[in-house]
Formats: C-alpha cells, sequence, structure tokens
C-alpha cells in the first residue's frame, strides 16, 4: 500500500495545497543500452484529497464518491512524459509488446496511442524487467496525486433521487467538454503542472491499474466493496471513466451518449530511491542480463 | 475510355438540353389567382414555422433556395470533403405546404459555384419531378412552381445527368418536403392527431477515399475528388452514414430537445439507401411507414424503415424523461459509422412505467 487513507473529510482540500515544492526532478535513471532512460519527476510524500474511482451508493441512492483525505507514504517517481512511439516499438522488437497500427519508431517526442490496458501492462512488464525497476501502471488515486491540479476526475452528481435528472446533468456535463483533435501532440504541448508531470490531462487519457469497484457508504462513511470487476480498468485524463481493458480506441463515432476519451496512453511509474541504489539496481540489472 | 472532363461536359450539354424543355406548352393553370405567400426557410433539423390544419384555400407557398458548393467536417476526427448543398445544410430545408397548394420554389446557383445543378421533387408531377427545367449553371437562376396533389413526406434532390446524380446526391443535396393534409394529420379513423414539434432528420452517406495509409484524403477541390470517390461508391460501402451532414450532429450539444408529454412529430429521409429508424428507450406511436399520408398510420412500432429514396413520418410522445438514442437500428452504421441522434428529454421520471427495483450488487 503506497497510500493511507485518512477517513472521509467533509472539506474538499485543494489538491495542490498541500503538494507545493513536492517535485523534484531525478536524474535521468541508468538503464541498458537499448532502453531509454526516462526523465522522472519524484513526488514527496504528501496527503491530499481524493473521490476514489468506481461506483457509490448510500442508502439505495447513487452517490458522489467521497472525498477522503489521502496520504502518499514513500517517494513515487513518475515518468514526466507518456511512453512514446519509439519506446512502445523497442517493446514491439523485443517480441514483448504486440504490434500496433500508427506506431513509428522514430517518434521519440509523440505519444504511443491506440494502445490497450493490456499492452500498456505488457511493456510495463517488459521495460521493468529490462531496467531490473519496478516499473507499473499507476494506481488511480497515485495518477490523481501526479495529475494534481490537473485532476478532473467525475463531474459532481446532481443531487435528489430522480434517476433521470442525474443522467441528463452526466449528460450535459459531458455534452459542455469540447471535443479534442485525435492527432497525437509532441511531447510538451499540453505543458507542464505544478509537480513537473507533462501533458496531463491533454487528448490522451491514461491507463491506471485501478479496477472498476462498486461501493456502498454506511452511516460511518466507510465504503464497503461490494463487486470489483478488474477486466475494466479507470482511465484518467480530461474526465475519468472505464474502460474494457483490451480496448485500443474508446471513441465510437456515436450512439450511447458519453464523452469517449480521445486516445488511450499510460505512462508508467516506480518506488523513488536513492541514486546510489538506483545506480546499484542498474549494474545489477546488467549482471543479469550478462 | 471517358475522362473526367468529358462528364462534366456531357453534364453541361444536358443542361442544355434541359434549356429545350422549358418551351413545353402549358395547360391553364389556377396558380395565377391564388395568394402567394412566401416562406423563409430554416435549416434542419428545425422545420419553419407553419399551421398543422389549415381554413385556408389553396394558395402559392413561395422558397428560395440557394445552392452552396463548401468544405464540410464530416466526423469528429475532423474529415474534411466538398460537398453539395440546398441553402447550406445537409441536409435541404424541409419545406411545408398542404395539399392542393402550389409550391414555388427559386432555385439559385451562385456564379460562385462551379457545377450545374436542379432539383427533383418526388412531391411532383412531370419532367423528372422538374429536374428537367431547373437546370442552372453557376451564375443562374430558375423558378418553378408545381402542385401538391399527394399528402405525405417527399424527398428532392439534385439530378443533373449520369454519374452526377448519384455523386450530387452523395455529396449532400438532397432534402424532403411535407405537404400536410388540409385538416392536418389523423390515426385513420378521424382521430387528429398533432405535435408540438417536429424535426427533421436527413440520413446520409458518404463515400471518403483513402491514401494507402488508410487516411481520409483530402481533395483540393470537389472536382478533383470524383474520380476516387466515384469507384469507392461502386463498392456500395459507405464510410460514413450520419444524420444531419455529420457525425455528432445532431448529439451531445446538438441533442434535439423535448418534455415529458410532448408530441414529436420526426421526419426521417434517406434519398439512397434504406435505413431502419429506431428510438431507444421509446416507440413509433404513429407510423406512416412509406411516408404518405392518404394510408392510415402504423401503431407501436419499435424499428420503422426508410426505403432509400424517400421520407417517413413518425410521431411519438415522449412519457419519460432522459435520454434517447434515435438511430439507425443497424448497430454497425449507428455506433461506427455516425447513425445515431440523441433527444434530451425534461420531466418527472415515471416509476409505473419502469423502476429498478433491485440495484446492481452481488449476486444473492
Ligand atoms: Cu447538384
Amino acid at each position: 500500500m503506497r497510500f493511507s487513507h485518512l477517513g472521509v473529510v467533509a472539506a474538499v482540500l485543494a489538491a495542490t495545497a498541500s503538494l507545493a515544492a513536492a517535485a523534484v526532478l531525478a536524474p535521468r535513471s541508468v538503464a541498458p543500452a537499448n532502453v531509454a532512460p526516462e526523465s522522472v519527476a519524484t513526488l514527496q510524500p504528501g496527503r491530499f484529497s481524493y473521490q476514489p474511482a468506481g461506483d457509490f451508493e448510500s442508502a439505495g441512492q447513487t452517490i458522489d464518491a467521497p472525498a477522503r483525505a489521502t496520504q502518499l507514504d514513500a517517494p513515487l517517481d513518475v515518468m514526466v512524459e507518456p511512453v512514446s512511439q519509439a519506446e512502445y516499438a523497442r517493446c514491439v522488437a523485443a517480441a514483448a509488446c504486440p504490434k500496433l497500427k500508427g506506431v513509428d519508431p522514430a517518434a521519440a517526442n509523440l505519444p504511443v496511442v491506440g494502445v490497450s490496458w493490456l499492452e500498456a501492462t505488457a511493456y510495463a512488464e517488459w521495460y521493468a524487467a529490462a531496467t531490473g525497476e519496478d516499473w507499473r501502471l499507476p494506481t488511480d488515486e497515485e495518477w490523481a496525486y501526479a495529475a494534481a491540479e490537473r485532476f478532473h476526475g467525475e463531474p459532481p452528481i446532481a443531487s435528489g433521487d430522480d434517476f433521470a435528472r442525474r443522467w441528463l446533468a452526466k449528460f450535459d456535463a459531458d455534452a459542455a467538454t469540447a471535443r479534442q483533435s485525435k492527432a497525437p501532440k509532441p511531447f510538451g504541448h499540453f505543458g507542464l503542472n505544478a509537480l513537473g508531470v507533462a501533458d496531463l490531462s491533454g487528448n490522451v487519457w491514461e491507463w491506471t491499474n485501478s479496477c472498476y469497484e462498486r461501493r456502498a457508504v454506511d452511516a460511518n462513511g466507510d465504503a464497503r466493496l461490494l463487486t470489483r470487476n478488474c477486466r475494466v480498468r479507470a482511465l484518467e485524463g480530461e474526465h475519468r471513466m472505464f474502460m474494457s481493458d483490451f480496448i485500443r480506441d474508446g471513441v465510437t463515432g456515436g450512439c450511447s451518449a458519453g464523452l469517449p476519451p480521445t486516445n488511450l496512453g499510460f505512462r508508467l511509474v516506480r518506488a523513488h530511491a536513492s541514486a546510489v541504489a538506483r545506480m546499484l539496481s542498474g549494474v545489477g540489472a546488467l549482471l543479469a542480463a550478462l | 475510355m471517358i475522362n473526367r472532363r468529358d462528364l462534366f461536359l456531357a453534364a453541361g450539354a444536358a443542361a442544355g438540353a434541359a434549356t429545350v424543355l422549358t418551351a413545353l406548352p402549358a395547360m391553364a393553370e389556377e396558380a395565377a389567382d391564388l395568394p402567394r405567400r412566401e416562406v423563409e426557410l430554416v435549416a434542419p433539423p428545425f422545420v419553419h414555422p407553419h399551421e398543422q390544419a389549415t381554413r385556408r384555400g389553396a394558395e402559392v407557398v413561395a422558397f428560395t433556395m440557394t445552392i452552396i458548393e463548401k468544405e464540410q467536417v464530416i466526423d469528429d476526427d475532423g474529415t474534411k470533403i466538398h460537398v453539395f448543398t440546398y441553402n447550406g445544410s445537409i441536409p435541404g430545408p424541409l419545406m411545408v405546404v398542404h395539399e392542393g397548394d402550389y409550391l414555388e420554389l427559386t432555385l439559385v446557383n451562385p456564379p460562385t459555384n462551379a457545377f450545374d445543378h436542379n432539383i427533383d421533387f418526388h412531391a411532383s408531377t412531370g419532367a423528372l419531378g422538374g429536374g428537367a427545367l431547373t437546370h442552372i449553371n453557376p451564375g443562374e437562376e430558375v423558378t418553378l412552381r408545381f402542385k401538391a396533389t399527394r399528402a405525405g413526406v417527399f424527398i428532392y434532390h439534385c439530378a443533373p445527368e449520369g454519374p452526377m446524380i448519384p455523386w450530387h446526391v452523395a455529396l449532400g443535396m438532397n432534402g424532403a418536403v411535407l405537404v400536410l393534409p388540409r385538416d392536418g394529420l389523423t390515426d385513420g379513423s378521424g382521430k387528429p392527431l398533432r405535435y408540438d414539434r417536429v424535426y427533421y432528420v436527413g440520413e446520409q452517406d458518404f463515400y471518403v477515399p483513402r491514401d494507402a495509409d488508410g487516411a481520409y484524403k483530402t481533395y483540393a477541390s470537389a472536382a478533383d475528388s470524383f474520380v476516387d470517390m466515384t469507384a469507392l461508391m461502386r463498392g456500395l460501402i459507405p464510410t460514413h452514414v450520419v444524420f444531419n451532414g455529420a457525425v455528432g450532429a445532431l448529439t451531445e450539444k446538438n441533442a434535439l430537445p423535448a418534455k415529458v408529454g410532448e408530441t414529436v412529430l420526426i421526419i426521417h429521409s434517406s434519398a439512397m439507401r434504406d435505413t431502419r429508424p429506431h428510438l431507444i428507450g421509446g416507440h413509433g406511436d404513429y407510423v406512416w411507414l412509406m411516408g404518405k399520408f392518404a394510408n392510415p398510420p402504423m401503431r407501436d412500432l419499435e424499428t420503422w424503415i426508410v426505403p432509400g429514396g424517400s421520407a417517413v413520418a413518425a410521431l411519438y410522445t415522449f412519457r419519460q424523461p432522459g435520454v434517447y438514442a434515435y438511430l439507425n437500428h443497424n448497430l454497425i452504421e449507428a455506433v461506427f459509422l455516425g447513425a445515431t441522434a440523441h433527444f434530451r428529454v425534461e420531466g418527472k421520471w415515471n416509476d409505473d412505467l419502469m423502476t429498478q427495483v433491485r440495484r446492481p450488487g452481488p449476486i444473492g
């Protein structure tokens, strides 16, 4: 567990307030010659207010996920940029990731898009093995913490018991969100957030490791798990949504209401270790490779 | 071997032939003595104000449409094609008259356009639906008047000559006319049927050629797209099937508003391909299946058919609030190709009609 929950809070804390100067841009990690080194931003431990992903109910009514004060317990490294097309292509070349349409092995400055959670996970496993470091997809709360002031989450649900009113409120919120163009933008196009993480909530929605959950909140504010579906994972970006793990393109072209993600991509995180420990781990990976 | 220029010259020759037809001897017409009313057209999905039933005698209802050739974005990816439009919209505006009225159209082809065009009204009688009398080159205009002798919804479309016909229609040159019975719509046994709102949905198939990488091609002009596009059209599989000219033209922020208790008349036209509208969560209370009001409407339909080359009218009273998808129930065309609209319906939820007895949760 990298986060500890400090219980439900009534007031929503501004996510960035407690995070000022929390990030330190780390030197590039040591990596084997066939793997590009990563620019990482190190997230320092801190508290923030977080509304968990999933559907929540209370007394038989759909409710907003209760905001809870959440603590990042240990420093976390997050890739400054999403995984690039060139990086993904190296995983394909190593026969560890499926070949995807539209991935340009020369595009080191463009995010890989059109990737499913399955491919993002395959990449993470390959990259972790290649570097000897514990790279993985972030959880939804880690992503939210890293996104800081760029985090959108979900629009509030209209209060009241009328199902259709909540539905229309969600429909209106989606309709008010402008569609973005699909062409992947060069790294940096959407700028850095306060923690030095680039291109959050741009035209790429990012896979997280968090499964879909349905929870019931009791009178004490405890959110009891009812069901969990790990074939569906949380996506974060301009808004949060859930997507089946094998989907590469969430844009449908119409039909049922709901704003689709423009592109699907991802970035990875790892536990932060000291530079020396990182060097040793890198050497270890090299030795293991020999 | 006919090249592209020859085809265009052939179309021009046809325009010349049409000019000869204007010398046809005319039967005596009553229209000259009738009152004349000019009506401003409104872009779909909306419809110009009109009486549903009328006590007025027959009159001449005069409309003007300008043909606009332009570029239009047709999907969320920004795919842009050169389109041909009646009055700037796909479909062209809905023109409403009553049975026995004379519909008079002045069609303008501005000098800025590159192509000759005309109009074939399925509601009219003779001269290829008026197509033979309305062929105009850029810089010309023409006025046609026809008697609306049959009540119903009817399409109109451009029909210049040969391969220009399907091409112009596939580029957007089609619309519809609503000829109402003078006493308004009925259920077929005398009960009047009235609507609070009317929406006009025009289903359009587009055929956008792709390059070697599979990306949609763009062209400097409509003429430049002709050879590739008509080659693709021969395969009969559209790249886009959309409502009102573009993916998303009637969804989300463009959703069609309505309220619980309101009755909505939905006019659905399709100039070339058969289609099958369906209102998810609702029905067709009364559907004039082939779109002609001398026939009684069918009741309580789940899905109805619109044969290519026609328009159909469906009447529905909303009973439940929420979002309704109105789509072509070939769901492949609806979801992947774009043939979807949304109704956004306000009102109070009716638990008697539907209720969630138990929320989703663990089994047992
Ligand atoms: Cu035309």
